[in-house]
């Protein structure tokens, strides 16, 4: 057991590292106060941690590479040799075109369904909405309307675990945005419509927001909120995950 | 006129496996480039890592280890790599990434923003790693015991010395700026 008047190497880490039970942070915090040399020391300790944080935390917001996606997207390897072939071929042309494709084909698609999943939530869509409110409907005829929309087998994802609750649902001529509510009300929308066969995995800040893009080969999905990169990141496979369970 | 509705397609893909070993991508391609402190190196080892874990789809089902998994493979990949003494491609070190949007984190200013990279790519990986586990992927001590399969008490003392040894490597500027340029004493 530790000696409650002096503080190890281990004791001052885990203190920093909020890793201490109350009674020993508190008397550690005690000792701290008495020893400003100590207490110096461990300053500059949680300096440290805080520039590492501020540093490379932000390294997550950096797109991934399109080619990294598309090999995710491309399994299960095929097993024939008929179809290696086909794959080598296919793996030639897709490294001929992709420059060009990153450079001016994504970007301009993948802004269309950002912009479009952007005024949807901003209220102004460019076609038709009705919206269907949680009151009156189960998860599963809210399941039906969503399918139906975006003729795909797809589903409400279920966000409770990360405190956000579903309040209702947008349904456009061929898309839908499912509104949610965070533990603050903070608004969480998750837009979706058919893909254009491309798949794409990004996170970036659009309107003041952070805005999370995932599409795969079907459905294209655009998350939007008012939240940090590690938020987005969580919900976004929380979302993805429950909408595209089977 | 809106065309008829399709039939329900089947369910989209990739699975769930695939989608969550896509989400944990940003934060390993971080992770490499701060492991590495080289952006290539660290790009070649991620996409290492996918291809490994594409190859072993059976270890993604365990959705709340990916990550940490992830991690392993992509950390014995860089060891590797240093054993080998192997390069590959133009290497680009974290430093000159501190002038990029990414990493323009508030700080007093770039020069002790280039030393503190300095410093952390001063230390030994072990050091960094566990840094970087606790203070950039704020994983708690368990859970680093866990991923580096260490006693909880390794992780605290192992810890401890990584602080440290930073600390020395920031107050003793001299030593910092008498070395060589790391790109410079590869060639």
């Amino acid at each position: 057991m530790s000696n409650p008047r002096i503080i190890s190497d281990e004791d001052l880490h885990a203190y920093i590292d909020g890793a201490l039970d109350e009674a020993r942070a508190l008397e550690v915090e005690k000792l701290l106060a008495e020893n400003p040399s100590l207490a110096e020391r461990a300053a500059l300790f949680q300096a440290d941690k805080a520039l590492l944080k501020s540093l490379y935390a932000p390294l997550v917001e950096r797109p991934l590479p399109g080619e990294w996606v598309a090999r995710v997207h491309r399994q299960p390897p095929p097993r024939s040799p008929v179809k290696w072939i086909y794959a080598i071929a296919a793996a030639l042309v897709i490294a001929a075109v992709s420059p060009l494709a990153v450079q001016y084909y994504l970007p301009r698609q993948n802004a269309d369904v950002v912009e479009a999943a952007l005024d949807a939530r901003e209220g102004s869509p460019a076609g038709e909405r009705s919206s269907i409110t949680r009151d009156g409907l189960t998860t599963g005829r809210y399941d039906a309307a969503l399918r139906q929309t975006i003729a795909s087998n797809v589903h409400i994802p279920d966000l409770s675990r990360m405190g956000y609750r579903l309040r209702g649902l947008h349904l456009y001529q061929k898309a839908a945005e499912i509104v949610y509510r965070g533990p603050q009300d903070q608004l969480f929308t998750l837009y979706v419509r058919r893909s254009d066969g491309t798949a794409r995995f990004d996170q970036f800040e659009r309107r003041g927001l952070r805005v999370c893009i995932w599409q795969d080969d079907q459905i294209s999905t655009v998350m939007a909120g008012n939240i940090s990169a590690a938020v987005m990141q969580r919900l976004a496979t929380l979302s993805y995950t429950g909408l595209t369970s089977s | 006129m809106a065309p008829p509705l399709a039939k329900p397609a089947a369910p989209p893909c990739p699975s769930k496996e695939i989608a969550s070993l896509l989400a944990e991508l940003p934060a390993l391609r971080r992770y490499a480039v701060a492991l590495t402190g080289n952006a290539a190196l660290a790009d070649d080892l991620v996409q290492d890592c996918i291809e490994r874990a594409l190859a072993q789809q059976a270890q993604l089902r365990e959705l709340g280890r990916l990550g940490g998994w992830l991690r392993r493979i992509l950390y014995h990949r860089y060891i590797d790599e240093i054993r080998r003494g192997k390069r590959r491609g133009r290497e680009l070190d974290i430093g000159d990434l501190a002038d990029r949007l990414e990493l323009s984190a508030p700080a007093p200013d770039n020069s002790a923003v280039r030393e503190f990279i300095q410093a952390v790519n001063r230390l030994s990986i072990e050091h960094r790693q566990i840094l970087l586990l606790i203070s950039v992927e704020e994983l708690s001590y368990r859970e680093i015991a866990d991923e580096l399969e260490i006693p909880l008490g390794t992780v605290m003392s192992r810890l401890a010395r990584a602080r440290e040894r930073l600390r020395e490597l920031l107050q003793n500027g001299a030593e910092i700026i008498s070395l060589p340029d790391r790109r410079k004493a590869r060639e």
